[in-house]
């Protein structure tokens, strides 16, 4: 197996290193098991950097392209802390190049959809879950020289790659192989998925009863 | 600096229509210009007026109009949700009103995904949408938006206003209104369609937006006396819920959270404002703060800037103990509607207000009396 990365120390790392940055920046989490990471993250904090997420509608691809406009409206870096999935929705990394914004964006990539994958889980819906897979991508693979890069496998490597990005005069992406055992802390909202359809899940699985522990609910 | 749109004599050239839309999103971008949330280093030009858009054909006239002005930044992009996306969180870091330029047809449908954002996140959003001109409409053209292809008003419930203009001679109405749609508290997000044969038409000046003065909305001095009375009445403490409206007055909050010796708690986007917060709504911590807010016996709760449903995450769980009054402070007076099943057999006061003008009233009102509180101060929670 591949050396992969807890997603909680990713998020720890990068919200801090914000938090701390001598220029400001602004945070960013897309609407994905990002977004739980981050908020968790930042309320450990005493002073919480500018954080923005797409709060009430939870739209996809809010975080992405509003860390765009962010950038160019402010002059400012920003961090966009988003799942692979997430960044294919809307990659804005060739326009924030031609407008000369600096936007790094740290990917929690498993190769899936995190939360629909647990989401089917929850209500052993086998077939469904099949298809949140993900081919495995190389994120930092830009097409540019102009957006830096660089892939996170251990925990080791997290605070050069982020003082990197952080100083790096234009776009970056960190690529961070996360452990694709870590659930995201998105307390009962997996479990809640049921009120959708008016049923209990159909049968308890090893992951339902995972998430149904009482630190999850 | 604002610069007012009715600024032809400065130069004496005739303005288009397009040209002088522009000039009018700057100025409404100078005068109705809220706290801006993001407080850390600014642009070299200060915050900017952006012109977002994805460049087509039926656009054209105000792309070239936008990059032209020396007050608004063009910013090309992708895909047209990119734009509106943007928009929103250039509008929530500055404070001031930021512009899309959409294209014809189908292009207006890809804002849609964002612009329900955008009026849930309380950003000030002006969407250009151009029409199929009246002599072509019908003719089933490419991009065509018209009466016959009606895209340009798919999702029209979606905006706060969708204005369709159908003369030049319309603007100045329009102007006005504008003016007091983006003076809003909350935002507003206006889609303003527009014939393109218009677009390159001359355009007399417009009203001076500058001498139309619009007041905040303000609690009233019976609302904030009722609310001083809620928060320093004796048993529990008061708990203050922090939503993002209240990002922009943080420097505030802490003052006020020791005046009132009260707990509080944030939804996600107002996370860790002020130290010593209980939590965050919607996500794990949902359980804990309800738990914390019964043992501290919480009596009121005073809700602040918040959209989000006060029980969001917790599933089937109740956030608020029993008996506990809330106090919801918002400009917008919907947000009431959205916690119903939250607030079911709760007392609640809605009071519609500007969050930096009840602040400015509560504290304006006597010092808490020192009630006699059953419940010893909390530690690290004020």
């Amino acid at each position: 197996m591949n050396a992969t990365v807890d997603p909680t120390a990713v998020v720890e790392a990068v919200v801090r290193a914000a938090a701390r940055a001598s220029q400001t920046v602004g945070v960013f989490a897309e609407s994905s098991s990002a977004m739980f990471y981050v908020i968790r993250e930042v309320s450990k904090l005493k002073h919480a950097p500018y954080c923005r997420l797409s709060s009430h509608y939870g739209s996809m691809g809010h975080a992405i392209a509003g860390a765009l406009g962010f950038c160019a409206a402010t002059g400012q870096r920003a961090i966009v802390v988003t799942g692979d999935g997430s960044f294919d929705l809307m990659n804005p990394m060739r326009v924030a190049v031609g407008h000369g914004v600096r936007l790094t964006m740290i990917v929690l990539n498993d190769s899936r959809l995190t939360l629909p994958y647990l989401g089917a889980g929850h209500r052993a819906a086998k077939n469904a879950q099949a298809t949140t897979h993900l081919v495995s991508w190389d994120f930092t693979r830009q097409g540019s020289p102009q957006v830096g890069g660089r892939r996170v496998v251990n925990e080791a490597e997290l605070d050069d790659a982020i003082a990197a990005a952080l100083s790096f005069e234009g776009c970056y992406v960190i690529d961070a192989e996360i452990d694709p055992d870590v659930e995201p802390p998105v307390g009962a909202r997996i479990a809640g998925a049921d009120a959708l359809f008016g049923t209990p899940s159909p049968q308890s699985s090893p992951m339902q009863e995972e998430l149904l522990r009482d630190d999850h609910i | 600096m604002t610069v007012l749109a009715n600024t032809v004599a400065e130069d004496g050239r005739e303005r288009t229509l397009a040209e002088r839309q522009i000039e009018l999103v700057v100025t409404l971008a100078d005068l109705c210009t809220r706290p801006p949330r993001w407080r850390g280093e600014r642009h070299q030009l200060g915050d900017m007026a952006c012109a977002f858009f994805l460049i087509s054909a039926a656009n054209l006239a105000w792309v070239e109009a936008a990059a032209a002005h020396p007050h608004v930044r063009a910013v090309s992009v992708s895909i047209e949700a990119m734009g509106s996306f943007a928009a929103i969180e250039a509008s929530i870091a500055t404070g001031r009103l930021q512009l899309v330029i959409s294209g014809s047809g189908p292009g207006t449908l890809g804002h849609l995904w964002a612009i329900a954002a955008a009026r849930a996140q309380g950003a000030s959003v002006l969407v250009l949408v151009p029409r199929t001109p009246p002599e072509l409409a019908g003719s089933n053209d490419i991009q065509e938006a018209s009466y016959d292809q009606p895209l340009h008003v798919v999702g029209a419930h979606l905006y706060d206003k969708v204005i369709a203009m159908e003369d030049v001679a319309q603007m100045p109405r329009i102007a006005l209104t504008l003016r007091q749609l983006f003076a809003r508290p909350q935002g507003a997000v206006v889609q303003l369609s527009v014939p393109t044969n218009l677009l390159v038409a001359p355009c007399p000046a417009l009203p001076r937006l500058d001498a139309v003065r619009i007041e905040l909305p303000s609690p009233g001095a019976a609302a904030i006396a009722r609310v001083a009375e809620l928060l320093a009445a004796r048993g529990g403490r008061p708990a203050f819920l922090f939503g993002s409206g209240t990002v922009a007055f943080r420097d505030r909050l802490s003052a006020l959270v020791e005046r009132w010796d009260a707990v509080h708690f944030s939804t996600p986007a107002a996370a860790a404002i002020v130290p010593g917060s209980l939590g965050v709504i919607g996500n794990a911590a949902f359980g804990d703060i309800a738990k914390r807010l019964r043992e501290l016996k919480v009596g009121c709760v005073v809700v602040l800037g918040s959209r989000l449903a006060i029980a969001s995450g917790g599933g089937d769980d109740a956030l608020l103990p029993t008996g506990c009054h809330v106090v919801h402070v918002d400009a917008d007076p919907n947000v009431v509607a959205g916690n119903a099943v939250a607030t079911w057999g709760h007392d609640v006061t809605f009071i519609p207000s500007d969050i930096g003008e009840f602040l400015d009233a509560l504290e304006r009102t006597a010092p808490k009396p020192q009630s006699d509180t059953s419940t010893p101060p909390e530690k690290g929670t004020s």
